[in-house]
């Protein structure tokens, strides 16, 4: 292949390509991605699981948790009384700011509440859960290039959520389900997802925090 | 083809990318590499840089393919007990005002304020992910050749 010849293909694929409407659309199909990813493996640990709702709407922006919104609910089968839920795009009450609230200090929505784009909490939780009730929080970044700034953002997000504290049990390693020990007080889970596989190499040092990596490409 | 050939291949693509909304992936920096022996910054061949940049596009065309969004509701139903999964699945482009909107009226008002994109009706990337890897295919060989 000559110059012409792949200056000739670049122009062809670029012609044939439409840029979708609203440029958040595949960042919205890559959550989606990532939810489903999400169901698979929490099925694979042993939960059990159904969908609740008519359907599923993204968000431009993090929210509270509605009572009428949809989710998926997940038990496991030897403990049935205990239930979680997964949400997308909720924002939730930091660890600094259950700190001020504990010296009776209000915390505004602008510096204590954060964006995760999926969120399991127990059964029951809505409003804007706080940091100790988030039982697995997910970033999915739809980057066809992994940048450092990925990296500093959800190390943010992981310090608002729990302490870092030797292993424990996470809050989802109830009985009859596969057994996964984090980090972290509240004993939280914290994945990222990303589809650009240089993400794996920015992995070693967050991973001490919690955070795991999963590079989900479809 | 030489260093100079890829070069100007290169500058087409960062114009196609930044006249398509993907000026994010045009920046050559985002693409220097550490080196695994030395851990010094390095900077990448013309031709490994050209494909990285394609390799990139390719992996956001992947998100913007209908299929994917089949392929998750299809892995949610065998994922769930009584093979439950949504009916529709939406992104709501505009935020609504107030956080205690039901969701029914959240999905009433989108569709009536023409704002409720269906997901499923995302475009059929799948033919032109297929020439983009073609392209790569196709100039991998051509450096393999000058090799």
């Amino acid at each position: 292949m000559n110059v012409g010849a792949a200056i000739a293909e670049i122009d062809a694929v670029f012609d044939a390509y439409n840029a979708p409407k609203h440029a958040s659309t595949p960042g919205k199909i890559y959550e989606l991605y990532c939810l489903a990813n999400t169901v698979e493996i929490l099925g694979s640990r042993g939960f059990q699981i159904r969908f609740v709702g008519t359907g599923l709407a993204f968000k431009a922006s993090g929210g509270k948790i509605n009572s009428s919104d949809p989710y998926f609910e997940f038990w496991s089968p030897f403990e049935q009384h205990t239930k979680f839920r997964l949400y997308t795009d909720i924002q939730f009450w930091s660890l600094g700011s259950q700190l001020l609230n504990a010296q009776n200090v209000i915390c505004s929505k602008k510096s204590g509440l954060h964006e995760l784009d999926i969120v399991a909490v127990p059964a029951g939780v809505t409003g804007f859960p706080t940091n100790e009730q988030i039982a697995l929080g997910i970033e999915c970044k739809s980057n066809g290039k992994f940048q450092k700034w990925i990296l500093k953002q959800v190390l943010g997000v992981r310090r608002e959520m729990s302490l870092l504290q030797p292993m424990q049990p996470s809050t989802l390693s109830v009985t009859g389900v596969v057994t996964v020990p984090v980090p972290a007080e509240p004993a939280s889970e914290f994945w990222l997802c990303y589809v650009d596989y240089a993400g794996d190499s920015y992995a070693q040092s967050a991973e001490i925090f919690g955070i795991e990596f999963k590079n989900w490409e479809p | 083809m030489t260093e100079d050939d890829f070069q100007k291949v290169i500058d087409r693509v960062q114009i196609k990318l930044i006249e398509n909304g993907k000026s994010h992936l045009a920046d050559p920096e985002l693409y220097i590499d550490y080196n695994d022996e030395d851990d010094e910054r390095r900077r990448i061949s013309k031709f490994v840089l050209l494909l990285q940049m394609l390799k990139a596009f390719d992996r956001e065309l992947a998100l913007e393919n209908r299929a994917i969004v089949e392929q998750s509701l299809s892995i949610m139903r065998e994922a769930t007990y009584d093979e439950s999964a949504p009916g529709f699945v939406a992104f709501l482009p505009t935020p609504f005002e107030g956080d205690d909107v039901e969701f029914s009226q959240l999905i009433d008002t989108a569709k009536e304020r023409d704002e409720f994109v269906d997901l499923r009706d995302a475009e059929d990337r799948s033919e032109l992910r297929s020439q983009v890897q073609r392209l790569i295919g196709r100039l991998a060989e051509s450096n393999e050749s000058k090799e």
